[in-house]
């Protein structure tokens, strides 16, 4: 991949405000357009109320401050485009602009072994805000939706976590954004048990993420 | 003057309303799922074996749509309630800033908790399960919509 100077501006995490002051984070976005982010529909829900991106940008190269607690802004998010099945949604930021998105492409021309990147918020979830970077391969190409219409995916070889949701994953050999993160594997038996906030069943290194070429016509 | 027949057509024309990019997935379960409202279920649900890493809690659905068609059904034909939000939908579509599913999405979306491009496909659905009721005017096929 090329030069990922100003990664940190172009991906964010997303939250919603609760109450006066709180701002929960949910996952992970990033710039798809002049004034327009991509994430999971599941990190947003059916209702986009409160929804912002705060704009606590620090360099992936510095020492990131994992718990900011105050000195940063955050702008309002609303969504314009939702597409549950694919679970991918659209959010518009009228008050900022990216002077420079990544090209957009989709992951027919993945192959497995391919070397790709994802950014995200991992553990954002619980109000960590570290920009990380996981260089991982792709492990398998799957349909991610059981019955028509599908949603094409890509299995990555790494354990992904909450807050992950909705990271980019960049091709390794260039920088267009092949796939957005959905979710770890989990059979009928997520969401049963959880242990210290982890659910067991998704401790594995079968991360899926869907095709990032259901947001161009999104855009 | 209202009458919601007037925007209630044809399913080819309620589905042509809503962006391309939903109406393309939408057509598809609507020809595959067993229903309107199966196929409204499978749009709103991404299934596929994955536990999400983050977001929001998802909702009930039945519970969901038990309120949608309630709220549907009051907005179309209670003479009581939600007269604003007629009004509204009269002058957005009247001034051509709406399409009719999407100007009724955009009133009931604070009262369903759904942002407005998330319940326009399934307010759309909703209407074509009105069509295909088959009944004289669009408050009968809600009225037998609803007691189902």
């Amino acid at each position: 991949m090329g030069d990922i100077l100003g990664i940190e501006h172009k991906i964010l995490p997303l939250g919603r405000r609760v109450g006066d002051r709180e701002l929960r984070l949910l996952g992970t976005c990033f710039a798809v357009a002049r004034q327009k982010v991509a994430t999971c529909f599941h990190v947003c829900g059916n209702d986009d109320s409160e929804l912002y991106v705060p704009l606590r940008v620090q360099s992936i190269d510095g020492y990131q401050d994992p718990f900011p607690s105050e000195g940063y802004s955050a702008v309002k998010a609303r969504m314009v485009a939702a597409e549950p099945s694919v679970d991918i949604a659209i959010l518009q930021l009228d008050e900022l602009e990216f002077t420079y998105t990544d090209d957009i492409g989709g992951t027919d021309d993945l192959k497995v072994g391919n070397p790709v990147i994802m950014f995200g918020f991992p553990h954002s979830t619980e109000g960590r805000m570290v920009l990380t970077r996981h260089d991982v391969q792709v492990g398998a190409k799957t349909w991610l939706r059981q019955r028509d219409p599908r949603a094409k995916g890509v299995v990555l070889n790494m354990l992904a976590r909450p807050g992950q949701s909705g990271s980019p994953i960049y091709d390794g050999r260039s920088s267009s954004i092949k796939g957005v993160v959905v979710g770890a594997y989990a059979n009928a038996g997520a969401g049963l048990m959880t242990v210290a906030g982890v659910d067991p069943v998704t401790l594995h290194q079968t991360t899926n993420a869907v095709s990032a070429e259901y947001i161009k016509d999104m855009i | 003057m209202w009458t919601p027949e007037q925007w209630i057509h044809s399913e080819s024309d309620l589905l042509a309303a809503i962006p391309n990019y939903q109406r393309k997935r939408i057509e598809v379960l609507l020809k595959s799922e067993e229903s309107p409202k199966a196929a409204a279920r499978a749009w709103i649900t991404f299934d596929g074996h994955i536990a999400p890493f983050g977001g929001s809690q998802p909702g009930n659905f039945e519970k969901f749509w038990v309120n949608l068609l309630s709220e549907l059904r009051g907005l179309l034909c209670d003479e009581n309630k939600y007269q604003a939000e007629r009004n509204e939908i009269l002058s957005k579509v009247g001034a051509g800033n709406a399409t009719f599913s999407g100007a009724v999405a955009y009133v009931l979306a604070p009262h369903l908790s759904m942002a407005a491009v998330v319940l326009t496909p399934l307010v759309t659905i909703v209407l074509i399960l009105v069509i295909r009721a088959g009944k004289k005017t669009v408050c009968e096929a809600l009225a037998s919509i609803t007691s189902d």
